[in-house]
């Protein structure tokens, strides 16, 4: 008896599975549509041709069909999501982004109430602490004319999803300051401003296909209100071009990968005046086989993409690097970590409270880099047009209070800042209840120590 | 084609299975298993197809000359033209590009080397072939003169492309004379479904936490541990659910295969892990390789030499990397310790702290194992053992502990006899009992495997690439 119950039920799990498979075949819509759950474009029914099945191609979007047409296909997910999500194992992105800012001294207690994440900035100058306010004052900020502007996805119906939010009084303040740097320096000087969606936004883009775009208003609301020479970057406008070039962004932590820093970095080099740099004028090490390295343009243009994406510039000519302290003390540092594999093994990682690069090349011109570590991997484009690049990470513990030891006027008169590089992604810029608020304060005053 | 895809779940196998018992005599269910079985790896190799044909052609006509020749230098030539052109044919696709860059390093050439595609399955079926061929000039098994059937014994779709390795002799008698029980097909299918779960429930999903920690886990001690540990589970469920089902396929078509793995983490030292482990591959290289070098016959010395050789080979046959040679000799080197050396020591030891060693030993031998790269796996060992000068723990590893902790948890309880324990119980209550849980687990394990298949991208065996 025992015996005949189980195989009723296991012809009945086969007959039901065949019945499935058959209908998905047959009936089933073959034209794919749009995933409402997860914001992508379903696979439609293969082609038949040779050459896709000699190369697989037919074989794998098959199996990606009988996925995506599967009946209830998105309550499915849903459920198995729940169940995973039971389990502890969901994805929590606002877990992830707590950790990231804890990890990257994104929490400062300094920092008025009013920049927090939360809150809606109130730029009024006495309300600063009062070593915190230098000659920023509410007053020559052009509020009246600023407007809000947010990061968002875009859904394939053509709705937003909105990732992040700028308050109008926000980007007025940020102005102010960018115009404060701007003013610091010599007349042919240029600011060069940019804040890069992280990870988490680029990826549901581009790599997974949950959204169908993403934007980012943020310079259309800046760049108005700055001065001559502040140039502000929209970083989904520079890489929109590239969205099928392969995967911008790391799916291992929450950096940009080293050829969309390079990207980005013509951007700004182009607005200098220069021919964009070619991406193979540099020999690369693959971070997690130094000792295999320098790989050729050639061998490397063979590598996949996920090699690709894993390389590490090697400089054009020596670099000489010092850890920088008390405004001239300097330590001899590293232009790579090489004991480490991860993302910061680029720049070695961040280390501070200044460093100064010493590139090899004559230009007569000097930068001054203002980040945090997503500008470790672009450095390296930027030195063949720099005599020096000084670099400062203005968070938490990466600036260290004890041996700054002066303003950031003051480093930038010692080394002769021509231009200033704002390289951040968004999670730390704008809203961030650091860097904004520090780039002002600490214009002019050097960390009060401990 | 994957066992846990949709095309093989709703589709080829339930039509296999329809063909397969309204075939009527067995040379018919042969034809459609023959020939579902080239379709089965043509679907995932259109072109590779054609090596799998010449290994086994080749080892067909070779093996005839064997049988039909009373010479024994024609009989000799004959096995080394079967097991050369074998082994030349896994040589090229598997280690060529390695070896040539290895020499190109060696003697600093200037050369480009070759990517060739790995043919899915060929480490596993060119040993098949090879145990005909050798079978045959042993005279332990005797000559297959249908080449249908001999290819049918190479390419049986349920143990074509991850084993386990079935030695002709295995099942030379079945291959003409074979019978399908009810229970068989019961056990069979039920196999097959704890196979599904075991790999869409477990494996993939400590995969996941795997890739969660990039770089093996080395930018801390814990995460680098913890890494090692979720792979260990990993490769596991996913190797021993690709056992299961094919077990369980074969069961539902009337071949018995041998059982591939017997809870290898339940082990009390590194040769018992072994015993447990990939038993099909440690048989075959024991019986090929091990003894035809003398086995333990001639001394102390020769037979710790006959060891590293055997398990110099058995990493190499993972995969044409150095990391994959140090696996092996890692365990080659264990085995003799304990053989020669640590065997009072091991036999005075507390079976608890024998148990937790012999795990850490595998947990240790999967680090190597994972990472391809000499210098990647320098420094997940070196973090490991403290001496990267990492952070005991750091945020990512703090992350993915947290997110991470049921599932390894629950995979980590199911690797040990668990199940076999609480099936025994139930059986010594109530056999009606057990037949009642058993339908109702093969329902629930069989419709969760679908929902979690689903919304998995495509997720192939990590055995697959060996």
């Amino acid at each position: 008896m025992n015996r005949y119950l189980r195989l009723a039920e296991n012809y009945i799990l086969l007959l039901a599975s065949l019945t499935l498979g058959l209908y998905l075949l047959l009936f089933a819509p073959k034209d794919g549509g749009v995933s409402e759950t997860e914001n992508r474009y379903l696979q439609s029914f293969p082609e038949l041709s040779a050459s896709s099945v000699l190369s697989g191609e037919y074989m794998d979007e098959f199996e990606s069909f009988l996925s995506d047409a599967f009946p209830a296909r998105e309550r499915l997910i849903s459920l198995s999501d729940a169940i995973r999500g039971a389990f502890g194992e969901a994805d929590a992105p606002e877990e992830a982004r707590k950790l990231f800012e804890e990890e990257q001294g994104l929490v400062d207690d300094e920092a008025p109430e009013e920049f927090s994440n939360d809150a809606a900035l109130t730029p009024q100058a006495e309300e600063l602490p009062s070593d915190a306010a230098p000659s920023a004052s509410a007053a020559e900020m052009p509020s009246a004319a600023a407007r809000g502007a947010a990061i968002w996805q875009e859904r394939f119906d053509g709705s937003r999803e909105i990732v992040e939010q700028f308050d109008a009084e926000r980007v007025a303040y940020l102005a102010g300051v960018l115009d404060l740097y701007r003013a610091a320096l010599p007349a042919d000087g240029n600011i060069f401003f940019i804040h890069v969606p992280a990870s988490d936004v680029a990826n549901p883009v581009f790599d997974m296909h949950r959204f169908a775009d993403w934007g980012d208003d943020l310079d259309e609301a800046l760049q108005p209100l700055v001065d001559e020479g502040v140039r502000i970057y929209n970083a989904t406008k520079i890489l929109e071009p590239f969205e099928n070039d392969g995967p911008m962004f790391s799916n291992g932590d929450y950096h940009w990968y080293v050829k969309t820093a390079w990207r980005t970095s013509n951007a700004f080099l182009h607005d200098l005046g220069y021919a964009p740099s070619g991406f193979y004028d540099y020999k690369y090490y693959l971070r997690y086989s130094l000792s295999k390295g320098p790989y050729t343009p050639e061998q490397l243009q063979s590598m996949t993409l996920e090699r690709e994406n894993l390389m590490v510039p090697l400089v054009l000519s020596p670099v000489k690097t010092d850890l920088i302290t008390n405004l001239t003390e300097r330590t001899s540092s590293d232009v790579y970590d090489f004991t480490h594999h991860g993302y910061t093994m680029y720049a070695g990682g961040a280390k501070g409270p200044y460093r100064l690069f010493e590139t090899g090349f004559h230009t007569g011109r000097s930068a001054l880099v203002i980040s945090d570590s997503y500008a470790f991997s672009m450095l390296y484009y930027l030195f063949p047009y720099y005599d020096e690049v000084l670099q400062t990470d203005l968070r938490g513990t990466n600036y260290d209070s004890g041996s700054v030891g002066a303003s950031i006027r003051q480093y930038m008169e010692q080394y002769g800042v021509d231009d200033i590089y704002f390289v951040t992604c968004h999670w730390t810029s704008i809203n961030g209840s650091v860097f904004t608020w520090r780039l002002e304060k600490l214009l002019d005053s050097a960390p009060q120590e401990g | 084609m994957v066992f846990s895809s949709m095309s093989f779940i709703l589709l080829f196998l339930p039509i296999v299975l329809l063909l397969y018992y309204s075939a009527g005599a067995l040379r018919w269910k042969n034809t459609v298993l023959l020939c579902a079985s080239l379709f089965f790896y043509a679907w995932g190799e259109p072109v590779c197809v054609l090596a799998m044909l010449l290994s086994t052609a080749v080892n067909y006509f070779c093996a005839k000359a064997i049988a039909s020749s009373d010479e024994p230098g024609k009989k000799k030539a004959a096995l080394a033209a079967g097991v050369g052109v074998s082994l030349a044919l896994l040589f090229y696709f598997k280690y060529f590009s390695f070896a040539l860059s290895n020499l190109a390093a060696l003697f600093s050439l200037n050369m480009s080397v070759p990517q060739i595609r790995l043919p899915i399955g060929i480490s596993f079926y060119t040993f098949q072939v090879l145990t005909y061929t050798v079978d045959v000039y042993r005279g332990k098994a005797p000559l297959q003169k249908s080449f249908p059937r001999l290819l049918l014994y190479v390419s049986c779709f349920p143990q074509l492309i991850a084993g386990p390795i079935v030695q002709y002799a295995d099942v030379a008698a079945q291959l003409s004379e074979r019978s399908t029980a009810l229970a068989d097909f019961n056990e069979g299918f039920e196999r097959f479904v704890v196979g599904l779960a075991k790999k869409v429930l477990l494996a993939n999903l400590c995969g996941a936490a795997v890739e969660a920690l990039p770089g093996g886990g080395a930018s801390s001690l814990a995460g680098a541990w913890y890494h090692a540990f979720l792979y260990t589970l990993q490769i596991y469920f996913d190797f021993s659910a690709y056992s299961d089902m094919a077990i369980g396929l074969g069961r539902m078509l009337g071949f018995r295969y041998k059982e591939n793995f017997n809870y290898p983490y339940v082990s009390l030292s590194a040769t018992e892990f072994w015993r447990r482990w990939h038993i099909s591959l440690g048989s075959f290289f024991r019986d090929y390789v091990y003894i035809p070098l003398g086995g333990n016959r001639r001394g102390a010395g020769r037979t710790a030499l006959n060891l590293l050789i055997v398990w110099a080979l058995t990493g190499l046959w993972h995969g044409a990397a150095w990391n994959f040679v140090l696996w092996g000799l890692y365990f080659g080197v264990l085995l003799i310790l304990e053989r020669f050396v640590l065997k009072s020591v091991i036999e005075k030891t507390p079976k608890a702290v024998r148990w937790i060693v012999t795990f850490l030993i595998a947990v240790v031998g999967w680090a190597i194992f994972y990472e391809t790269d000499l210098s990647a796996l320098g420094s997940t060992l070196r973090a490991m053992f403290g001496l990267a000068g990492v952070p005991l723990l750091d945020e990512t590893a703090r992350r993915v502990i947290r997110q991470y902790s049921v599932f390894p948890l629950l995979a980590f309880a199911f690797s040990l006899p668990i199940v076999p324990a609480l099936t025994e119980r139930l059986r010594a209550k109530s056999e009606r009992g057990l037949a009642v849980v058993r339908a109702v687990s093969t329902l629930l394990l069989f419709a969760l495997s679908l929902v979690f298949l689903v919304g998995q991208s495509y997720n192939p065996f990590i055995y697959f690439r060996f």
